[in-house]
């Protein structure tokens, strides 16, 4: 076994920025802190540091059991919004002796009108996957939102809480420069402070209709409210622009 | 992860069967109670999935770039949260409970299982509290009764030895 002294002297603050990146997570300073000590040539350095306590982590890590039924079914629930849509069932070919010149052709042609019928017939616009849920969950709710004081925001919004699935459709959106809007969703069920993450998209032109990834189940939607945030989102919003909110009745 | 990354739903649940349990382990020691492990495993889930276009087999195991992912995932999380002083929800103590399945034929793991082997008991300890149970250097310090300075020698030494280990095998480390 090998042990350290710890009394050595002040630890490095490169390394120490290192470990507490891998073990606890830095602020904005101290990345930035981090990245100019780094330099260019250790870019690399902050993942080595997060794969090393990860490997801790697998190593020391007992199993805990099966998943949870609820926790899985949750899971399988917020699927459909990153799974793409299946494609349609082929019909069978008919048998046929082709040239075996012109089989991998053949194959080659029919893989790409399969991946175009795929891509370009089999996959639903957002405004469909909308008008879908409308027709298919009669519990879904629809709301028409409000424009706060000087803002031009306007649309409403779809939102199932059976099925975790929502958009929104909305026009007259603010012009921004290097920022992006963003969805909060307010759970009656959890603490206002933290409203639940409801994705980020930029602000475009004419109407738009933008799908929700609510980043953790939502219990009892009780406020939606739409922020202008930095390019990405962020975690905990200042909510000082806000542009567009929908409340349930 | 290749599949899960080009939208593949059957790979997704293939993932959740396969790796749920780890996820869950993870989640379930950072956490101050069920509800909010489930909360914290559900979005770690979905960070997989966004994260699977970056998984690059040749530069770790789908255990190690998972791991890296959720303890990211958790890492924000509770930084989100503040830094409130929580309970975790399984046992502090657990050396010689066997891994989760997917981690037994995990190169990483394994690499370092010998190199906490050679820290001395208290360095691991700290170790485990700080990178498996989410607990601050404070915390770690509080628990323990050592100082913050050793404590984060303790931290910062015992991942060196862990990389240095991972590094001497010549497998780069995973990175999302």
């Amino acid at each position: 076994m090998t042990d350290f002294t710890p009394n050595e002297p002040e630890p490095d603050r490169l390394l120490e920025l290192l470990a507490d990146g891998a073990t606890a997570g830095l602020s904005d300073a101290e990345r930035d802190e981090l990245r100019a000590l780094l330099g260019p040539d250790r870019a690399s350095e902050p993942a080595a540091y997060e794969a090393a306590a990860a490997a801790v982590a697998l190593a020391l890590t007992p199993g805990a059991g099966p998943v949870p039924p609820g926790l899985r079914a949750r899971a399988e629930a917020a699927l459909p919004a990153f799974a793409a849509p299946a494609a349609p069932a082929a019909p069978a070919p008919k048998r046929r002796r082709v040239p075996l010149a012109w089989a991998g052709w053949a194959v080659a042609a029919g893989l790409l009108i399969a991946f175009g019928a795929r891509e370009f017939k089999a996959r639903p616009t957002v405004a469909e996957l909308r008008a879908r849920l409308v027709a298919n969950d009669p519990r879904a709710l629809v709301l028409e939102g409000n424009t706060p004081a000087g803002e031009t925001a306007a649309g409403s919004i779809v939102w199932s809480h059976d099925r975790q699935e929502g958009y929104l459709t909305l026009r007259n959106l603010p012009q921004l420069k290097n920022q992006q809007l963003q969805l909060w969703i307010f759970d009656a069920e959890r603490d206002e402070r933290y409203p639940v993450d409801g994705g980020v998209f930029d602000a475009t032109a004419g109407e738009v209709v933008i799908p929700i990834r609510a980043a953790v189940p939502v219990r009892r939607a009780a406020l939606f409210a739409l922020t202008v945030e930095p390019v990405g989102g962020v975690v905990v919003s200042a909510r000082e622009r806000i542009v567009w909110t929908a409340k349930p009745g | 992860m290749p599949r899960i990354a080009a939208g593949d739903a059957a790979a997704m649940r293939e993932c959740l069967d396969r790796y749920g349990a780890l996820v869950w382990a993870l989640a379930a020691r950072t956490t101050a109670n069920r509800t909010e492990a489930e909360d914290a495993a559900q979005e770690a889930f979905i960070a997989i999935w966004q994260a699977a276009g970056r998984y690059r087999p040749e530069a770790g195991s789908e255990p190690a770039f998972i791991t890296v992912v959720v303890r990211n995932k958790l890492i924000d999380r509770k930084r989100r949260a503040g830094r409130a002083p929580q309970q975790t929800a399984l046992p502090a103590d657990v050396p010689g409970q066997p891994p989760a399945d997917p981690l037994e034929a995990c190169d990483e793991a394994a690499r370092a299982r010998a190199a906490l082997d050679e820290l001395v008991p208290a360095q691991r300890r700290v170790l485990e509290l700080a990178v498996c149970h989410g607990l601050s250097h404070q915390e770690v310090a509080e628990r323990t009764g050592l100082p913050l300075g050793t404590v984060k020698t303790y931290v910062r030494r015992g991942l060196m030895r862990v990389r240095e280990r991972m590094q001497a095998t010549g497998r780069p480390e995973a990175r999302p």
